[in-house]
């Protein structure tokens, strides 16, 4: 798909004799929002850093049509990250910081970095290192969102952060940046937060993609049904892909099932992302 | 024009940085020798000049800036040193590695920064630092002569002439010191690319056991200290002879910069300064190879 900006066939890694991915394969469209989501060591990050030519891999991808390896700093004028809030260059203060990129980065724009700042706690003249992990969330947003790119990638980017610093990260993401011309793509364990916002989804458990569609289709697809003990067997034919006991009923997840015929047996509904995922990702699906 | 404002920022990113070491503590020495200098005229300690048995004003105002130029230059070897150490990885340790990396700037272009900072840009303070201090001693000088007759003062165009011969030859000597001792710096740097700080004692302690093991080998069949040692030692040595050092300081004749230059250059090895720069090239590409597969 040559209108994708993401292309990725067969992407596998290694870290010695472990393979830690094992021969992705997705592609990511421009305009949307994509959640990554996995268990810690299930190889998004890892995932992540192949995109973003910081690790070399095997197989084949291709990021705004460059090899992200070969060509990271050409690359990088139109893809920004976040991988780590705390990596900003703590010896600077934020206007040196914004001086500087305006001169490294042909994409900044000082101007709007000290827009998006305004009305935060974070001052022009304040040196980096005195900053609260909070306002260093919110100026190296500031810094990605200054940047004109094609794909941010935010790796966690609010490990940590209070719940109002988190919430008003994402608003911000939507209102101040989002465009149809520009892809998102997050990786987070807060999954219930971003769910919102996200166009599609990809699950990676174990170095593999287990889910990739839009969330549009994931409602179409997967029903969550709450059941008696009396309806359990009359559920349990219907093939669950899991199932869990929670306050004396029994939830389910069914990949593909009819969701009327589930409807006369419990209360079939949409599952969260986090119910989701922890369907999809557990290793004891709980049917038996 | 972008990568000139981008190599702009890279240089200023590393002066912010390290500031410390190549303006603040040298101004701070300068503001000591201020100091000391004025307390020696107020407290008229001065007398050690009638020793030195140096009628001419211009000759102990040439000496003089002589040597504050060598203590400048042994400061900046030192700072050089510990910056090469340092600077090549500090990136990781300040966990900043990712914010770089998100930057369209190549590894390499990154460590040419810190290489050219440090090789460049700090020299370049410690020189006018220098002159400043070379300023303030012509000062120190002119007042000495008030107090002591004997001494006669050199004229301000007389002395300034001295003050620039000596700072064009300072210079020249610099550049080529720099260009000469630059695969010790790249050696420095590019294990500090790898090992963090623990490059300091590694640039000494590689080369060590490299000597140790050839002499192990050849078990005494090959020159006193071997041939790596050999050849390390003979690199290790840069300038003039003490011949040359004797001269300037018995002639009674004013400092004469196109004269130690041209001796400074028939003195140089360029074949080996030019096997050293390669050397230093392609230390530093490894060393940017190296970080290229690092992101922490």
């Amino acid at each position: 798909m040559t209108s994708s900006i993401v292309s990725v066939r067969g992407l596998k890694k290694h870290f010695g004799r472990m393979e830690i991915l094992h021969g992705l394969d997705f592609d990511i469209p421009p305009g949307r929002i994509y959640g990554l989501i996995g268990h810690n060591g299930a190889g998004k990050t890892t995932t992540l850093n192949a995109m973003l030519g910081l690790t070399s891999y095997e197989g084949s991808v291709q990021v705004l049509g460059e090899d992200p390896y070969k060509h990271r700093a050409r690359l990088m004028k139109d893809v920004a990250f976040i991988s780590d809030v705390a990596s900003l260059p703590r010896f600077l203060k934020v206007r040196e910081l914004f001086a500087m990129l305006d001169d490294i980065h042909p994409n900044f724009s000082a101007e709007k970095a000290g827009g998006f700042l305004d009305g935060t706690d974070v001052k022009p003249g304040a040196l980096i290192a005195n900053l609260s992990k909070g306002m260093l969330a919110q100026l190296h947003l500031a810094v990605v969102m200054a940047i004109d790119a094609r794909l941010l990638v935010l790796d966690e980017p609010t490990l940590g952060l209070d719940i109002t610093y988190r919430k008003r990260f994402y608003r911000r993401l939507l209102e101040d940046y989002m465009t149809a011309d520009r892809t998102l793509l997050i990786t987070t364990h807060q999954v219930d937060e971003i769910e919102f916002m996200l166009s599609d989804i990809m699950f990676i458990r174990d170095g593999n993609l287990v889910l990739h569609m839009p969330m549009e289709e994931v409602g179409q697809r997967y029903t969550q049904l709450v059941v008696n003990a009396d309806r359990l067997e009359a559920a349990k034919a219907l093939k669950p892909i899991f199932a869990e006991t929670r306050f004396g009923q029994t939830v389910m997840v069914f990949d593909g099932a009819d969701r009327e015929a589930l409807a006369a047996i419990g209360a079939a509904a949409t599952p969260t992302l986090s119910d989701l995922f922890v369907a999809l990702m557990s290793r004891d699906s709980g049917v038996n | 024009m972008l990568s000139l404002k981008s190599w702009r920022a890279l240089l200023v990113r590393e002066y912010l940085e390290h500031r410390v070491a190549f303006l603040y503590f040298p101004l701070g020495i300068v503001l000591l020798l201020a100091l000391s200098a004025a307390s020696a005229l107020g407290f008229n300690k001065i007398r050690f000049m009638h020793e030195f048995a140096m009628p001419s004003g211009l000759k102990v105002f040439e000496l003089g800036y002589l040597v504050l130029f060598a203590l400048w230059f042994a400061y900046l070897a030192v700072t050089q040193f510990f910056y090469f150490g340092d600077a090549f990885s500090a990136d990781r340790r300040n966990n900043s590695m990712f914010f770089w990396k998100s930057m369209p700037v190549t590894d390499l272009k990154m460590l040419a920064s810190k290489y050219l900072t440090g090789a460049l840009l700090f020299p370049a303070i410690i020189v006018v630092i220098a002159a400043v201090t070379g300023l303030m001693f012509y000062l120190f000088v002119a007042v000495a002569t008030m107090v002591y007759p004997g001494l006669i003062l050199p004229l301000p165009l007389t002395a300034l002439g001295s003050f620039g011969q000596i700072t064009a030859f300072a210079v020249v000597h610099l550049v080529l010191s720099l260009l000469w001792y630059a695969p010790f710096l790249a050696w420095v740097g590019g294990l500090s690319t790898v090992f963090g700080r623990w490059s300091l004692p590694l640039a000494f302690v590689i080369p060590g056991l490299i000597v140790v093991v050839e002499n192990i080998a050849l078990f005494g069949t090959g020159p006193r200290g071997g041939y790596v040692w050999g050849y390390l030692s003979q690199r290790w040595h840069y300038g003039l002879g003490e011949m040359d050092y004797g001269q300037i300081a018995v002639t009674t004749a004013p400092f004469d910069a196109l004269y130690f230059i041209q001796r400074l250059l028939h003195e140089t090895d360029w074949l080996a300064l030019v096997t050293g720069l390669v050397f230093a090239a392609a230390v530093m590409w490894l060393a940017s190879q190296y970080r290229r597969r690092r992101i922490n």
